[in-house]
C-alpha cells in the first residue's frame, strides 16, 4: 500500500528498551511509534533506543512524531538514543538538533554498550 | 498518474522507474514489477523511435490507473503509425524478417496479461498494457 | 552543445493525484533521473528529502488533499543542474512568511504542534528555492540542484 509502510516491534536487551521502526516514519507511523513509546514507558522502562531499519524515508512529519517523543522523554526523565540511520538521516537529526537529545549510535550494538556505560543492567 | 517524456530514447527508462515505484508500492509481486518494466519500456521506445519519429518536440505520455483488480498503462504518442501486434501466445522467430521493433512487440504480447493498440483523440496513437493483479487485500486507486 | 541537451533543457513532467502516498512516486522518480545525471548518493538522498517535502505540501496544503486535484512536477534536465518545479492547484495559498520559517527544536518542545520543518528542510538541502504563483494560480516551488563534476578526470 502507498501508506503503511512501517512495522513496529518492541525488544528488551540489557535493560533497554528497543524500539525497531522497520520502514519509513512519516504521518502515518504517528500511532504506532507513539503506541510503543507509551507501553515502554507503562513498563517504568528508563533505557529506550529507537532502532531504524529498512528506512529510507524520514520526512518532515515523522520527524514532528520524534520530536513529540523527546518531549516526553525529558518529561520522563528517561534516556534516549537512535541507532541504524543512513548518513543522510544522520545528518537531518543533527540539522533539526535532535542529535542532542538522542544520542546517534551506528548500530544496535554501539547503542546497548553507551547505554550500559550510564549504568542500564540486565 | 500520469508522465510526459520528450521523445528521446534513454528516457524511457525514467517513465520505468515512475511506474516500476508505484507498482512496487501499490504491491504488485517483485517478479510482476520485472515485466511491466521491460513491456513499458518496449512500449515507450515504440512511441519515441516509431510514432514520433525521434523528434524530441513530440511527447510520450505515460498514464498509470490502478484498482483492485489491474495495473492498466497506456503509452500515448502523436504519431500515426499503429503496430501490428502478434496473436497471442508469441511464435519466437528469430530469423525471417524479425526486426528489433517486431521483437519489442512480441516481448509486450507476452509478459503483458491484455494488450491493444487504439488510435488517440488527438492524431495519435495509444498502446493500452493490462496487468492483472495478484490480490493481497489492499486496494489502492489512483488516476 | 546540441540543443537536444542544451541550454532550454529536457522537460518530463510527472502529474499526481493528490493523495498522501503519491511523494514516494516522485522521489523515485526524481532519484532514477538525479542518478542517470551522475549525482552523488548524498545529493540524492537530499533531493529526495526535499521533493517529498514539496509533494507532501501540494498534496496536504495547496490541494487540502482532494484527491481529484493534480500536483504537477516538473523536472528539466540542463548541462549543469536538475530544476525541480512542483505546483498545486491552488485550493489555499500559501502565506510569505511560511515559506521563511527558521524552526528551533527548543521551541517546538513548548508547542502542540511539532511540525513546521519541511520547507526549512527544502532550503537547507537544495541548492536553490524560490517560491511563487504556479501559471494556473496555485502554488509553485522551484528547486535547482547543481551539478558538481570533479574537477579532475573529466574531459
Amino acid at each position: 500500500m502507498l501508506e503503511d509502510e512501517l512495522t513496529v516491534n518492541i525488544r528488551h536487551r540489557d535493560g533497554v528498551a528497543i524500539i525497531d521502526l522497520i520502514g519509513d516514519v512519516t504521518t502515518f507511523a504517528e500511532e504506532k511509534i507513539n503506541g510503543a513509546y507509551r507501553q515502554v514507558t507503562a513498563r517504568g522502562d528508563r533505557f529506550i533506543l529507537l532502532n531504524f531499519r529498512q528506512n529510507d524515508y524520514i520526512n518532515s512529519a515523522g520527524i514532528a512524531i520524534l520530536i513529540g517523543i523527546v518531549t516526553e522523554v525529558n518529561q520522563n526523565g528517561q534516556k534516549l538514543a537512535v541507532s541504524g540511520l543512513s548518513p543522510h538521516f544522520q545528518k537531518i537529526f543533527r540539522m533539526v538538533g535532535l542529535a542532542q537529545y538522542a544520542e546517534i549510535y551506528q548500530t544496535e550494538e554501539d547503542a546497548l554498550s553507551a547505554f550500559r556505560r550510564l549504568g542500564a543492567v540486565e | 498518474m500520469q508522465i510526459i517524456l520528450p521523445s528521446i530514447l534513454g528516457y524511457e527508462v525514467i517513465a520505468r522507474d515512475a511506474v516500476a515505484s508505484l507498482a512496487r508500492r501499490c504491491g504488485i509481486t517483485p517478479e510482476r514489477v520485472e515485466d511491466v518494466k521491460t513491456a513499458l519500456c518496449e512500449a515507450c521506445m515504440n512511441a519515441i523511435e516509431h510514432g514520433n519519429r525521434s523528434d524530441p518536440q513530440r511527447k510520450v505520455q505515460v498514464l498509470c490507473t490502478v484498482d483492485e483488480q489491474r495495473l492498466v498503462i497506456e503509452v500515448s504518442d502523436e504519431g500515426g503509425s499503429l503496430p501490428m501486434l502478434p496473436r497471442k501466445p508469441v511464435q519466437w522467430t528469430f530469423e525471417q524478417r524479425a526486426s528489433l521493433r517486431g521483437m519489442g512487440l512480441m516481448l509486450i504480447v507476452t509478459l503483458t496479461d491484455e494488450v491493444s493498440v487504439v488510435a488517440d483523440p488527438n492524431d495519435g496513437t495509444c498502446m493500452r498494457l493490462v496487468f492483472y493483479r495478484n490480490l493481497v487485500g489492499d486496494s489502492v486507486s489512483a488516476s | 552543445m546540441s540543443d537536444a541537451e542544451g541550454v532550454t533543457g529536457q522537460v518530463i513532467e510527472l502529474r499526481l493525484p493528490s493523495r498522501l502516498g503519491y511523494e514516494r512516486i516522485a522521489m523515485d522518480t526524481a532519484a532514477a533521473l538525479a542518478r542517470r545525471m551522475g549525482l552523488a548518493d548524498e545529493r540524492i538522498d537530499a533531493l529526495r528529502t526535499a521533493i517529498g517535502e514539496a509533494v507532501t505540501n501540494a498534496i496536504e496544503h495547496g490541494n487540502q488533499a482532494d484527491a481529484a486535484m493534480k500536483v504537477v512536477v516538473v523536472l528539466t534536465v540542463r548541462p549543469a543542474e536538475l530544476i525541480i518545479c512542483v505546483s498545486d492547484q491552488g485550493r489555499r495559498a500559501l502565506a510569505l512568511e511560511q515559506t521563511k520559517t527558521q524552526p528551533r527544536i527548543a521551541d517546538a518542545f513548548q508547542r502542540a504542534d511539532k511540525g513546521g520543518w519541511g520547507i526549512w528542510l527544502m532550503r537547507e538541502l537544495m541548492d536553490e528555492v524560490e517560491f511563487t504563483l504556479a501559471p494556473g494560480g496555485g502554488n509553485q516551488v522551484r528547486m535547482v540542484v547543481h551539478l558538481e563534476r570533479s574537477p579532475v578526470g573529466d574531459q
